[in-house]
């Protein structure tokens, strides 16, 4: 495998994810290079990547999306802001676990970890990655749509 | 005879409640403490003493393997089941050195949960 982005492990991952965690079957779009500035649809979960390769991973999703994704996950309706945030922080976490753990049987000399999630709330925020590569794909689900993002330094 | 007491190390509300859905299927366990990194783990370990902690591995301040390593050295016979997004082989091979006895993927279901801490 190519020293690139790996994005198709972590949209494999994703899609399991969603399939797994909300019963639901996601359709991805195309894999696009992703502008400088990443314009968060209102929830933005990042996760840096540290190791051999230094990278990021964005999950981005509306918060109606949001709210149904983590009602399903939680099996419970009627969650406040900070249960949908915390839910979608953890679901990017898994995701981005399963994605890296993918990548480290496939290139084990990069011994990929990551950090925690950092969670942004708000309408068109920018996010910007000077530094990263990035791809991204947009997948389609019944609940809406989940963007996922992701680079390295140097990147692809 | 008493319950099982499980302390919970990570940084998710999420998962607190998932481990908390997951415990009250049975009888057998209760969770005795909750920490949030890893730091707080290995002071909960000290003072609760509980006889089993899911541990999970990023998570700020101090990971999960970090702590592991220092509860272990302090108790050579704490029950620690890794319970991670992340499953690597070489992560698994690291942690079993550390003497972690088990491993749980994120995410789980409640059967499943409990029967690995069970075999732990």
């Amino acid at each position: 495998m190519s020293e690139g982005n790996y994005i198709e492990l972590w949209v494999n991952a994703l899609l399991k994810n969603i399939q797994t965690m909300a019963e639901m079957e996601g359709n991805p779009g195309q894999t696009v290079a992703q502008p400088t500035i990443f314009v968060s649809r209102g929830l933005a979960v990042i996760i840096g990547i540290t190791g051999a390769r230094s990278g990021r991973i964005i999950l981005d999703i509306n918060m109606e999306t949001a709210r149904q994704l983590s009602e399903v996950f939680n099996g419970e309706t009627g969650l406040e802001e900070d249960n949908i945030i915390d839910s979608m922080a953890e679901f990017a976490n898994i995701v981005s676990g399963h994605g890296i753990t993918q990548v480290n049987n496939l290139q084990t000399n990069l011994a990929l970890m990551l950090t925690p999630p950092s969670v942004f709330r708000g309408n068109k925020i920018n996010i910007t990655s000077p530094k990263i590569n990035a791809e991204v794909v947009e997948i389609d689900t019944p609940a809406g749509s989940v963007k996922i993002s992701v680079g390295f330094e140097g990147g692809s | 005879m008493g319950k099982i007491r499980i302390l919970v190390v990570d940084d998710s509300p999420f998962i607190h409640k998932a481990v908390t859905r997951a415990v009250n299927t049975t009888k057998e366990y209760e969770i005795c403490g909750i920490a949030k990194n890893g730091k707080e783990g290995v002071e909960q370990y000290a003072t609760l003493k509980p006889d089993l902690v899911t541990m999970d591995i990023t998570m700020p301040i101090m990971d999960g393997l970090e702590a592991s390593k220092i509860i272990i050295a302090q108790d050579p016979s704490a029950k620690i089941v890794m319970l991670s997004a992340m499953g690597d082989e070489q992560l698994m091979v690291n942690a079993k050195a550390i003497g972690i006895k088990g491993f749980i993927q994120k995410p789980f279901k409640n059967d499943e949960f409990i029967a690995i801490i069970q075999s732990a």
